[in-house]
């Protein structure tokens, strides 16, 4: 067994244990206004709790995702670029070329600020 | 940081104090897991399960001496950033499984600030590796024989440790998880060992990025002049320990200091103005170093490496 | 040790993907979702392509499951609404029975199977028979030919020879030679990142 498969086994087993040690532990008196959601003393409603909540979390999502991949067709360029020359790099740079292009129109279009829900009022 | 805000801090367990952070991880363990009636049981256990096993996990690439770390693997930054990358998922099934809508909204937030500054983060590290040429961070430190890469790479370490700031829900970032704002974030409902777990997860990657940033920009473990250590006591793994205590009391600082920034400011704040600083920092490197033709790349190609 | 693993993980990606397909809660789905991604990433690492699996790692545990999971939890499902029973069950049944039949065809006509010699013989002799007259193909004369076309050893040194490290192969195949799929991925990124901006904006 190679040390990195024994340190793969050895921290799951870490936590179960120190887990374990919890449950042996610890008192379990449960009732029920403490194992009710903490919600600064009032009660909450059993339809409330997982609301819908804006968009600007999905397109936050979408371009970590986009990028990501940007970024992983990067790395094999990163270690191999004195073998490709000015052409691997003219190649590299068209490639943030287009998805630069993508980037200045997600900025203009500003997509990615999350709207303020207050009200201004004229006085 | 009682001493950098200019009042007492805990000073009463152990000499000045220094004994608290064990004694509240013990406290915690005696204490009750109390499980809210509306909770997914088995998400609500395995998240910070994966919080805690992914942050230790990270540990296994880094080398405390030439060659020695726990494995001393040839894609050693990408296992990095995977274990990372995975770290998230703590956080998000903690939200969700705890049912009640302050943890929900917490997690989400404190989720796409990850995510968000996760990119920033891998970008950094590309920009250091186009002076490495090489994956394993071994080779990585050995290449800074010459000159540390905080040197040459002073804006992607700026960028770099904002990154981990943020990465690790650290002040200014700290908003998810914030005491007087929203009770705990997404950590509401988990109490007893199972806090425990989160505590310790963030510790340990606070410890963990110090160390990864004392790797890529200082020498990691190497002595400024680039002595070879030749004796049985191992100098080397003392070295990175201070360079990584240095970036820790760094955070701490930074946290003693800044206040936080609000939640939409700092997505804008990585958006708008980090990523397009670091993808022309990406853009800029790679035609630095081809015009000037210094590329890292070895005269010979190496030997075949097993990866067993 | 090493075959021991490979069995065990791609164990465990098939009940990952049973799991997937038969839990209630959608977020238990993605969450198998997620053990078989990391199951089939720590194949293909054991395979010898370390970067093609951690790469699964980086983007499909890091960025996609995080995609579906934040769509999942903006739906609100409702649990009870989600389960079907009785004839809403039944009639999906022959669709099911259709598509698993086509599937487990193209699995037998890839795997050997490993029951006993004379059995892989005659089920060899009947796929041997379907494919000639299908696809052309006669070559599979024994068992073991299957198992002698994948060999994690030959992927290792089948790009080290010139080039140092696989890694370092790929980019210079990527960038020199295939450089225009490349660009096309970037292309379809780009395209991809419109979309959703076009298609979630406000129109004020």
């Amino acid at each position: 067994m190679t040390t990195q498969t024994f340190f793969f086994i050895f921290i799951p087993i870490l936590a179960i244990v120190l887990l374990g040690l919890n449950l042996i532990f610890a008192p379990h008196n449960p009732y029920d206004e403490k194992d009710s959601a903490f919600e600064c003393g009032f009660h909450s409603f059993l339809g409330q709790n997982r609301s819908e909540f804006s968009i600007s979390f999905f397109i936050f999502a979408l371009l970590f995702l986009l990028f990501d991949l940007e970024i992983l067709l990067v790395y094999p360029y990163v270690v191999s670029a004195y073998v490709n020359g000015i052409f691997g790099l003219i190649i590299m740079l068209l490639f943030f070329l287009v998805l630069t292009l993508g980037f200045v129109f997600e900025l203009g279009k500003n997509a990615l600020s999350i709207d303020s829900r207050q009200v201004y009022y004229v006085k | 940081m009682g001493s950098m805000q200019r009042r007492i801090g805990p000073n009463v367990v152990g000499y000045y104090g220094v004994l608290q952070p064990f004694a509240d991880a013990l406290k915690l363990v005696v204490k009750e897991q109390v499980i809210p009636t509306q909770a997914t049981k088995s998400l609500f256990f395995l998240a910070p399960m994966i919080s805690l096993i992914f942050s230790l996990l990270g540990w296994g690439v880094i080398p405390f001496g030439p060659g020695l770390a726990l494995s001393d693997f040839s894609l050693g930054i990408l296992y990095s950033l995977a274990v990372s990358s995975i770290g998230v998922y703590g956080i998000l099934f903690a939200g969700w499984s705890a049912n009640s809508k302050y943890a929900f909204l917490g997690s989400l937030r404190s989720t796409a600030q990850m995510i968000s500054y996760e990119l920033i983060y891998s970008a950094a590290v590309l920009s250091v590796l186009l002076l490495c040429g090489t994956f394993n961070i071994t080779e990585i430190i050995e290449m800074q024989q010459s000159v540390w890469y905080v040197l040459p790479l002073l804006p992607i370490f700026l960028l770099f440790f904002v990154s981990a700031l943020a990465e690790t829900n650290r002040t200014p970032f700290d908003l998810p998880e914030a005491e007087s704002e929203l009770v705990a974030g997404f950590m509401t409902e988990h109490s007893g060992m199972i806090f425990v777990f989160f505590f310790l997860a963030e510790y340990c990657s606070i410890v963990l990025m110090s160390t990864f940033t004392a790797i890529l920009f200082l020498g990691g473990y190497m002595l400024p002049g680039g002595h070879y250590n030749e004796y049985i006591v191992n100098i080397e793994s003392i070295v990175l320990g201070l360079k990584a205590v240095l970036f820790m009391f760094v955070f701490v600082w930074i946290r003693a200091t800044l206040p936080r920034m609000r939640y939409d400011s700092l997505m804008v704040f990585c958006w708008t103005h980090m990523l397009p600083m670091v993808i022309a920092l990406l853009i800029l490197i790679p035609s630095l170093l081809i015009a000037f033709d210094i590329y890292p790349h070895v005269l010979s190609p190496p030997k075949l490496r097993h990866y067993s | 040790m090493n075959n021991f693993l490979l069995d065990f993980l791609a164990l465990g990606a098939i009940v990952s993907g049973i799991l997937v397909i038969t839990s209630k809660n959608p977020v238990i789905s993605v969450l198998f979702l997620i053990s078989v991604f990391v199951n089939v990433a720590g194949y293909l690492v054991l395979l010898g392509v370390g970067f093609i699996g951690i790469s699964y790692i980086v983007v499909y545990v890091g960025a996609v499951t995080v995609l579906f999971l934040f769509v999942i939890m903006m739906l609100n499902l409702q649990l009870a609404e989600l389960n079907a029973v009785g004839s809403e069950y039944t009639q999906n049944l022959p669709l099911g029975a259709i598509l698993g039949s086509v599937f487990l065809f193209e699995l037998t006509s890839v795997l050997p199977p490993v029951l006993g010699q004379s059995f892989s013989q005659v089920m060899l002799g009947v796929l041997t028979t379907i494919h000639s007259n299908l696809l052309g193909k006669t070559d599979y004369n024994n068992v073991n030919d299957v198992h002698l076309a994948f060999q994690s050893l030959n992927i290792d040194t089948a790009f080290t020879s010139t080039s140092g490290l696989q890694i370092q192969s790929i980019g210079a195949m990527l960038y020199t030679h295939a450089a225009i799929w490349l660009i096309l991925a970037g292309v379809i990124l780009l395209l991809a990142m419109i979309s959703p901006i076009v298609l979630s904006m406000n129109r004020k």
